[in-house]
């Protein structure tokens, strides 16, 4: 947060202002994620899987506002689930922070129109969590299933989080657009 | 310049994420609080969004056509008369079973456990971990480690309770070990959750010992020696029992009973085991406890009734293993006394004090004792929000039996002593028919 202030200092008040709609619309965006995330698509019987919502936003955001905003959202967005569940607290924290700010890296290489790496990216960031996860509350019980496992969890999490990819990606994009005009 | 300082920070947050791991997994609840607030600011979201949902999924449900409605209909009409028949000879059974349940008194049959419902309103997006989120909270009465029940099968146990809201894992998820037993052979195993048999709606049975005789569509029932369930409840039914790779023990499958692809209301039961643990450890304690308790209202009421409580509290100490469950809470047993004697309502009043002191000293005693406190705290809020129903039908059983042996008693022993110790004795024979009666019974 410190460093977002230094930032406010050197922008124009006009600037700020944009900037915080941009927050504010953010903000927002985490709780509806969250809630359709948690409340709606698991409880929908005909999909058996579901997309990680938090996670796609926060390395949209990453992507394309870069390190510090990816950052911040994902620390967010992992509060937000560690609160939710009851497991050992800042464990999504971690993760999505870590997510946040790797995908940061890749924003110089952002272009506007540009879809495929994002897809790309997509399918490297849920790997990655759901390995994060494997490794942390499976392999450490001693369950060395990894093939079923990849079959069953990681493939069509990742699969379908590609689908809402596609959308919500082009919502962080307009979004930003749309604030900054 | 800026990529240094957004990396300080990265690093920054990563260690305090893992910090708060550290310290979350070394103190348990020590972040509660912040979870509770937000939980309960979050939940009435989830409920909202939730129901929206839900509306929106039962509308498209209900754009069927004419057609498949009728055809359900007539399927529909057809199954109402085999079920009529069926109920009918069910109802016949019942009536059966309760008079032969009351002949037994085997209260302790899982229907007769308290139970809140309650909306499944979250789950866990992921398909890793089987985990829900429930709308009661701690203001419901929900407390952890509450067995959870849907069909008529076991669901799961809560496992964190907010103001407003619980989580509950289901006995499907990988982490889930629940201690059972088969209904027949009451042979113990342990039932656990495998996430690479969920998709096939399965469970894990394991640690059969191999000598017995659980079977392919056995009942699975909680064991009456797990920790944290209630006996009795149905888990699911046996199959492919067969004997493990070293051949020492059997292994096999379970079926649950519940529908855990569309769970959408669930009932909690409100009892918790470790109640009826703590009324058994403090078993020694209580009887000194209860005994200078008695003594001091003997001194302000010196009635001989009142040693019909006493010796009552002295027996509670020496109560079987078996006999304690959550049903029958050694205090309520101390109702009986009353029952007995008919006409003494002394031995009542002693006991309402009783327990009140118990309650106080047990307070007072402080380290040493505040688990028992704490237990009689339970047992006593369990007994107001109890809806007098349960106990009713326990004490006009009891009473029944108490007046019957009673007046046997009374015949056989009039000469020898006075009325009050002759009440006494009925009391500890009663006590001993229970314990003969339900060692009869393993189940």
């Amino acid at each position: 947060m410190i460093g977002m202030k230094s930032i406010f200092k050197k922008k124009t008040i006009k600037k700020t202002t944009k900037r915080r709609l941009g927050i504010l619309v953010y903000a927002l965006s985490l709780v509806v994620a969250f809630l359709i995330q948690t409340s709606v698509i698991p409880l929908l019987p005909f999909l058996s899987a579901s997309p990680n919502l938090l996670l796609i936003l926060t390395f949209s955001i990453g992507f394309i506002h870069g390190n510090l905003p990816g950052m911040i959202y994902g620390l967010a967005a992992g509060l937000l689930l560690d609160l939710f569940y009851s497991g050992p607290f800042g464990f999504y924290s971690l993760i999505f922070v870590v997510i946040g700010y790797l995908n940061g890296f890749f924003s110089n290489a952002y272009y506007e129109e540009y879809i495929t790496l994002p897809m790309v990216m997509c399918v490297i960031n849920e790997f990655i969590y759901h390995v994060y996860i494997y490794i942390f509350r499976f392999f450490f019980r001693e369950k060395y299933d990894i093939p079923y496992y990849l079959q069953h969890v990681v493939l069509p999490a990742v699969v379908f989080s590609l689908m809402v990819t596609l959308i919500l990606y082009r919502f962080v994009f307009t979004a930003t657009e749309k604030i900054d005009e | 310049m800026d990529n240094k300082k957004s990396k300080y920070i990265f690093i920054v947050l990563s260690v305090l994420c893992m910090m708060m791991i550290i310290i979350s997994l070394v103190k348990d609840g020590i972040v509660d609080p912040i979870r509770n607030t937000i939980g309960s600011v979050l939940v009435p979201f989830q409920t909202g969004v939730n129901s929206v949902g839900f509306g929106i999924y039962e509308n498209l449900k209900e754009h069927r056509t004419l057609q498949e409605v009728e055809e359900e209909n007539k399927k529909l009409s057809e199954k109402i008369d085999l079920l009529t028949e069926q109920n009918n000879r069910l109802t016949l059974d019942s009536g059966e079973l309760s008079r032969l349940r009351e002949l037994y008194e085997l209260d302790q049959e899982y229907m007769q456990y308290e139970k809140v419902a309650a909306r499944v309103i979250a789950k866990d997006s992921e398909n890793w971990f089987q985990v829900f989120r429930i709308d009661k909270g701690s203001q419901d009465g929900i407390r952890v480690d509450q067995n959870v029940m849907a069909n008529g099968g076991l669901i799961g146990i809560v496992t964190d309770v907010g103001l407003n809201y619980a989580t509950v894992r289901s006995i499907i998820d990988d982490e889930s070990r629940v201690s059972a037993m088969g209904l027949q052979s009451s042979d113990t195993c342990i039932v656990a959750g495998d996430l690479t048999l969920y998709e096939q709606g399965r469970l894990r049975i394991t640690d059969i010992k191999k000598d017995t005789s659980i079977q392919e569509g056995d009942r699975i029932v909680t064991s009456n020696i797990s920790a944290k369930f209630l006996p009795g409840i149905l888990i699911g039914y046996a199959v492919d029992v067969k004997e493990d790779d070293k051949r020492l023990m059997k292994d096999g499958y379970l079926i649950p009973a519940a529908d855990f692809n569309d769970l959408t209301e669930v009932l909690v039961l409100k009892q918790v085991k470790s109640d009826s643990f703590l009324d058994e450890n403090s078993g020694d304690g209580s009887v000194a406890l209860r005994n200078s308790n008695t003594d001091a209202v003997l001194n302000s009421v010196s009635d001989s009734n009142v040693k019909v409580a006493e010796t009552w509290a002295g027996m509670e100490g020496l109560t079987p293993l078996s006999e304690i469950d959550g049903t029958q809470d050694p205090n309520g047993s101390l109702i009986t006394a009353k029952d007995i004697v008919d006409t003494g309502d002394n031995v009542y009043n002693a006991k309402k004090s009783d327990d009140g002191e118990t309650a106080q000293s047990g307070r007072e005693e402080g380290s040493g004792d505040s688990e028992r406190s704490t237990a009689a705290k339970k047992e006593s809020s369990n007994r107001e929000r109890d809806t007098g129903e349960e106990e009713d039908r326990e004490t006009t059983t009891r009473e029944t039996q108490a007046r019957e042996t009673a007046a046997r008693e009374t015949t056989q022993t009039e000469a020898e002593s006075t009325a009050a110790e002759s009440r006494a004795e009925t009391a500890a024979q009663d006590n001993n028919s229970e314990e003969e009666l339900i060692e009869e019974n393993p189940n």
